[in-house]
């Protein structure tokens, strides 16, 4: 209402000038009227009313009813004009030569007249995919891309969790387990046609534990980090499910096309607030002149508590980005060149409450400042002509990164220094009992990026062949300082690793190429489309040990869509389609998992101790691994779905069933072998006589050996993925202006390993002897789970577009969820002992001492399938237009639940459901 | 007084032998009666105490002739010198209950002479199975100047509560492979037989090589070094008896072996890292004696459980393998746990049917520096304590003491 006045005023200041300016030349007249909605009769408030001719320009504003003056117009021919934001521009001459009244109707252009999809949309494509468009993001509210995923077969709203690397994962149930990142590290995001590439982030503590900051916060290896991608700028989002085209490479999952903003739009401003933080962004587009310059940009700022009331722990998030589209139009080309900059910042901070807390000087910090520039150049031909198009895209992205974590650590015993730098034997040194450690690591990933592509015509057989050809080189290096930290006050005292500059660390580089044709056969009244191509990826630049060096992965892939004819059923339209496919895809490793840190094996063969501090003597051997897999190979899917799509009346059904299977999904795999030490004998000596630290020449010592290992990445991840997904759109019933939307899915995903495991975790000491430093159990076990689950969300979203507003509910309903455990057997099929050979574990061995403890205990019960039953909750949604500048969303989700008990395991297991809820508000000038 | 007492018999002996030169017929008959009244002090410290029934003996301390008093507390003896004592038994008041006790009273070479003599017997209490008992354990740690929290500090002290000497060799530390504060459905259940055990540590020796005297305490620690230079807030340990060390070659997890104090053995371990009593105090601790060598129980009492664990993720069905000590090789144990998260007893009842605690509630910053005490039940003539040992360190034990090392 506030701003109402202020545009009433600023119409009477207006009008009061103009007529200042009239009354000067003595002849004038009043022009007035009013505005309305043509469909709807209603005034329109806020109209621009424009009265123009080669000498004079008057302005005005509608009321709130819609009524307009304009005092003092000089007599003559004028052009009145007359505009408002989602409605045809009306224009026409007028003669005022008396005091005039107009009655004037506008009429919505077409698309705001159209309902708005508040859904994700299931393509209509070659292949399954979800469309989901800037009204459904408006709708939804997102916080970060993460929210978008709600809107998938399969997925449910889940609260934002920006305290930890947000992953994607499609077309599966999901663990919380390391070994599986394949599913996030292997779905491509590709952003106005460039890929994202986290492939050279190095930005880890190594070796820290789950109740460190860093631990969750660390996506090296994991693929993208979706908190850091703001929906803001978005104009829509493809999310390819099924089997991607062959232009799109270095995946196994799928594929994240992301379409940004790139056109002339009104100011738009965006405010949201929720329990977890406020988000702030403002964004326009322009139209520059009329030669067909548009340049997009904006800015949003994030900031977000993990939990409302600790003020230590917060995510910030600041993007700015410019876009710019020319184009050149001549008769027989059009050339379109897109340069775009960005940079996202994404601030992770952690520090203790200084004020209740001991440990005042902790901290950890971790900023990822990533600046882009791409400039993709289209070059467009006759639609007829054999070159249809060449597309050349350049990009290049430097990120700044650092983490900072600041530790006091207080030891309670004599503690090694973990400093040594070459193997072999020498003296320790001991640790303060306190001191403070710093720790940073610098991380400078740059990617670069070229793209290029060209799609063709040919005509063979009478059939037009849509042929696309292209390339693509993705380097990666991080020019970072890397790790560092001074070795003698170590973040972690048992560190095995040293600092480490990735500056050092070589590039990695790969190289794409892609032939795909695309056929239409019409077959009498059917048609059907076949999309086929093969792609080839390799790594380039490789050292020669690497057994991926000089080896090119082809992954061929091809999609069908059958479209028979429409028919009339009962006089309503029906149309079918079937569709399917299969296909290869390949991710190949990044630069962490291709060059780990190296292993500092440091091995005590005398730690002597003696009250006079000068006396003690620590004595070391110390072994320096390279824990590269020199046969790392990268992960390869085969993927295959078959799919329906039924359409009646403007009611559409879809239905796939799809297929993943993978065996070499990357997986952090166990190594063990001997390693020999000395093991000096201080008994002899007396520690009252003793005139200085035991010299080591004197002292007996014994050859001594024992198990130890290190894990590195191979390729002995299993993941198979199954399932059918859904989604039914109805059309708008037009008595209740709903929509009725049902989407879900089942998944059946498997998580296990492809290979036989080392297992050390047995922790026993018996008789003073560390079981596995003596012997480590090979087991032919099958060490995952399949986990399964089915959901359904209905989604009733009603539009009334004369009131401006949408709301929907949406019930979402995870109908089961189960988790089983694969039997495992705990008997070891071998062991390995000191002397680094591999033993057949024998009936004897379960009577040894020490071999039986190798025998891993299980219950049986923990192989039993877990089922959780339903969680069902339901979501509200509301966006009101006010007025024509100003709307208001909120959102309730988990408003009502029904999460009834259950018993797991003989116990009852109760379910608390706390509502999330926030409210936005949005500007449109 | 053993001087006093040489004296006394000299000076009594002189007396005899000149008596003798009178009259070697008929002794006694030559020698005074005394009317003899003794005079019983009970044990302090102990409420509404009452002799029930008692015998006392005098010993003529020249003949050898023992004269017994049933149930009372005069009578007429021949002069002489006299080794008095008293066996009986007492009930008192402990706890707000009747408890039935035996006492013992013993006083030499009382000289019993002209026509009255009142012999003063201080009675202390008295157990035949008196053993050593778990005096003090300090299993909280402290905290550093800066703050920050200190391990490696703790201990337990051992106490010789009876009234002979016994040998450490062999007295063997268990810590409870179950916590107090979670509580599972064990199976097989072997409670009422075996305490179940994730750590054992015996002290070392052939049977008789580290006597302690009755009233004399052990302690048996995590590092016996000076704690006090890494942490002033610590205290020293460099004197304990004996330490128990972990030795391992990986720098990650480095026990300190200090050359000067005697290593426990280690039997079993369930950590590959230096064991330290359970910080919080939700475990119980057991003082225990193994009946068979160490091989035999290495290789015979293993213990394979299963349990549903119930977590806020979910519920996960378990199966472990510890040790199990057989109650009756258990000479002492005590629960350890805090009000706030109490949930069972982890051995059975008739070792200890109750538990003391450090901290009330979980992570307790308040518990550091503070340990479990037994308290005193009651003291012996010469100077020693009985500890209260009624298998319930909920009134056995002081809570939240001052470690006794800290006075």
């Amino acid at each position: 209402m506030i701003y109402k006045s202020v545009f009433a005023s600023i119409c009477l200041l207006l009008s009061s000038y103009l007529t200042t300016y009239a009354q000067n030349t003595g002849i004038d007249v009043l022009f007035n009227g009013s505005i309305q909605d043509a469909q709807t009769g209603l005034p329109l408030s806020f109209a621009t009313v424009q009265l123009q001719n080669k000498e004079k320009l008057y302005g005005c504003i509608t009321d709130d009813d819609g009524r307009f003056f304009i005092t003092g117009v000089k007599k003559g021919t004028y052009t009145l004009i007359v505009s408002f934001l989602g409605y045809q521009k009306l224009q026409k001459e007028l003669v005022l030569d008396k005091n005039t009244a107009v009655n004037l109707k506008l009429t919505m252009v077409a698309s705001s007249l159209k309902e708005v999809v508040v859904t994700a949309s299931e393509s209509r494509g070659i292949t399954s995919s979800s469309q989901i468009d800037r009204a459904a993001m408006e709708h939804l509210q997102p916080t970060s891309f993460t929210d978008l995923l709600e809107l998938l077969p399969g997925g449910t709203s889940k609260d934002p969790n920006l305290n930890s690397v947000n992953t994607i994962k499609l077309r599966e149930v999901g663990v919380n387990n390391s070994d599986y990142d394949i599913s996030s590290l292997g779905t491509s995001f590709v952003i106005d046609g460039v890929t994202k590439n986290g492939d050279a982030n190095m930005q880890y503590i190594p070796g820290s534990s789950s109740s460190d900051p860093d631990y969750a916060r660390n996506s090296t290896a994991k693929g993208i980090d979706m908190r850091t991608i703001s929906t803001d700028n978005i104009e829509s989002v493809e999310i390819v499910r099924g089997i991607p085209s062959v232009e799109y490479g270095n995946l196994t999952s799928g594929l994240v096309k992301i379409t940004r903003k790139l056109k002339p739009t009104a100011w738009a401003g965006r405010f949201k607030a929720d329990e977890y933080g406020k988000l702030f962004s403002m964004g326009k587009g322009f139209e520059i002149g009329d030669k067909g310059f548009i340049v997009n940009g904006e800015i949003g700022y994030l900031d977000s508590k993990i939990d409302p009331r600790n003020n230590f722990e917060n995510y910030k998030r600041f993007i700015t980005s410019l876009r710019m589209k020319k184009t050149w139009e001549k008769e027989s080309y059009k050339l379109s060149w897109f340069p775009s900059l960005d940079y996202t910042g994404s601030f992770d901070n952690e520090k203790t409450d200084p004020d209740i807390s001991f440990d005042r000087v902790d901290k950890f910090k971790s900023s990822y400042n990533s600046f882009g520039f791409s400039g993709n150049l289209k070059w467009e031909l006759p639609a007829t002509s054999f070159v249809k198009s060449i597309e050349i895209n350049p990009s290049v992205n430097l990120q700044l990164d650092k983490l900072t974590r600041t530790k006091f650590v207080s030891l309670s015993r004599d503690v090694l220094i973990p400093d040594s730098k070459e193997e072999g034997e020498h003296d320790g040194l001991y640790l303060p009992y306190q001191y403070t450690a710093d720790y940073v690591s610098d991380g400078k990933p740059f990617n670069s990026f070229l793209k290029a592509k060209g799609t063709f015509n040919a005509n063979t057989f009478g059939i037009i062949n849509n042929i696309k050809i292209g390339g693509e080189w993705n380097y990666a290096k991080n020019f970072g300082k890397g790790q560092i930290y001074d070795p003698t006050r170590p973040l972690n005292p048992i560190w095995t690793t040293r600092p480490r500059a990735y500056k050092d660390i070589p590039a990695i580089q790969n190289l794409y190429f892609f032939a795909e044709d695309e056929i239409n056969i019409p077959i009498k009244a059917h048609n059907l489309r076949i999309t086929g191509g093969v792609s080839s990826i390799s790594m380039i630049g490789l050292d020669k040990k690497f057994v991926m060096q000089g080896k090119v992965y082809l992954d061929p892939r091809i999609n069908a869509l059958w479209s028979f004819p429409t028919f009339i059923v009962a006089g309503r339209k029906l149309s079918i389609a079937i569709a399917g496919g299969i296909g290869k895809a390949t991710r190949m490793p990044v630069l962490a998992q291709l060059y780990p840190d190296l292993w500092y094996n440091d091995i005590v063969q005398l730690n002597y101790y003696h009250t006079n501090p000068e006396y003690k003597r620590l004595n070391i051997r110390t072994y320096i691994v390279d824990k590269t897999n020199y046969s790392l190979k990268p992960a390869r899917n085969t993927k295959w779905e078959v799919r329906a799509d039924i359409n009646y009346n403007n009611n559409r059904l879809s239905v796939t069933y799809f297929r993943e299977d993978m065996t070499s999904g990357f997986r952090n795999y166990s190594y063990y072998a001997p390693y020999t030490y000395k093991k000096y004998d201080t008994s002899g000596i007396n520690p009252e006589t003793i005139q200085g630290p035991p010299a080591l020449e004197d002292l007996p010592y014994t050859d001594e050996r024992i198990l130890d290992g290190y894990t590195t990445t191979t390729n002995g991840t299993k993941l198979l993925k199954e399932g059918v997904e859904f989604q039914f759109t109805s059309q708008r019933i037009e008595t209740i202006k709903t929509k009725i939307t049902l989407n879900g899915a089942w998944f059946r995903s498997t998580y296990s390993n492809s290979e036989p495991m080392f297992s050390n975790n047995v922790s026993t000491v018996i008789d003073d002897v560390a079981v596995n430093q003596k012997y480590i159990g090979l087991y032919d076990w099958v060490d995952g789970w399949v986990k399964q689950q089915f959901n359904t969300n209905i989604i009733l979203d009603t539009q009334i577009p004369k009131l401006g507003l949408i709301f929907s509910t949406s019930v979402q309903s995870m109908w089961f969820t189960s988790s089983q455990k694969m039997k495992k057997n705990g008997v070891p099929i071998a062991y390995i002992d000191i002397t680094g050979e591999l033993k057949p574990y024998t009936e004897e061995s379960q009577n040894d001492k020490y071999l039986q403890w190798l025998v891993q205990q299980y219950n049986d019960a923990q192989f039993n399938k877990e089922t959780i039953p339903i969680a069902l909750n339901v979501n509200f949604k509301a966006t009101k237009k006010i007025g024509k500048f100003l709307s208001l969303a909120l959102f309730v989700n988990k408003m009502l639940d029904y999460n009834p008990d259950y018993v797991s395991n003989g116990i009852t297991v109760r379910r608390n459901i706390k509502p999330y809820f926030g409210m936005e508000l949005n500007l449109n000038l | 007084m053993k001087s006093l007492g040489n004296l006394l018999l000299f000076s009594a002996f002189l007396f005899l032998w000149s008596s003798c030169e009178e009259s070697m017929g008929d002794l006694q008959q030559m020698f005074k009666r005394t009317q003899t009244t003794v005079e019983l002090n009970l044990p302090p410290s102990l409420t509404n105490a009452r002799l029930s029934d008692y015998d006392i003996s005098f010993k003529n301390v020249t003949t050898g002739r023992i004269t017994t008093l049933k149930n009372k507390m005069q009578d007429s003896l021949p002069e002489g010198l006299y080794d008095v004592s008293l066996e009986g038994n007492i009930v008192y008041q402990l706890d707000g209950k009747e408890t039935q006790g035996e006492v013992k009273g013993y006083k030499s070479s009382v000289q019993i002479l002209n026509e009255k003599t009142n012999i003063i017997l201080d009675l202390f209490l008295h157990s035949d199975d008196a053993d050593f008992v778990i005096e003090e354990i300090f299993f909280t740690g402290t905290v550093t100047p800066q703050g920050k929290q200190y391990l490696g500090d703790s201990y337990f002290k051992i106490y010789n509560n009876s009234d002979t000497v016994l040998y450490a060799d062999g007295l063997t530390i268990v810590e409870s492979a179950f916590l107090t504060t979670q509580k599972y459905e064990y199976t097989p259940n072997i409670m009422s037989q075996a305490m179940t055990v994730q750590a054992i540590y015996s002290v070392p020796g052939k049977g008789k090589d580290y006597p302690v005297e009755p009233g004399k305490s052990i302690i048996i620690c995590d590092n016996a070094i000076n704690h006090k230079i890494a942490n002033p807030n610590s205290i020293d340990l460099s004197h304990a008896d004996f330490e128990w060390y972990d030795v391992s070659t990986n720098p990650s997890h480095e026990d300190i072996d200090n050359p000067l104090v005697t290593n426990m053995n280690k039997i079993y371990c369930y950590t590959l890292t230096i064991w330290v009593p359970h910080n919080r105090g939700f475990k119980s601790y057991a003082l225990a004696r193994l009946n068979v060598d160490k091989e035999t129980y290495l290789r015979e009492y293993a213990y394979d459980y299963q349990y549903t664990m119930n977590l806020p993720q979910g519920t996960f069905p378990m199966s472990r393998r510890a040790y199990k000590i057989p109650n009756e090789w258990i000479i002492d144990a005590v629960n350890l746990s805090i009000e706030s998260a109490f949930k069972w007893i982890t051995v059975d009842s008739s070792l200890d049917m109750g538990w003391t605690y450090c901290g009330k509630i979980d992570k307790d910053k308040t518990r550091y520096g503070k340990s479990v005490r037994r308290k005193v039940l009651s003291e012996t003539p010469d100077g020693r304590k009985i500890l209260k040992d009624t298998n319930n360190s909920s009134v056995d034990f002081e809570a939240e003491a001052k470690p006794s090392l800290m006075e």
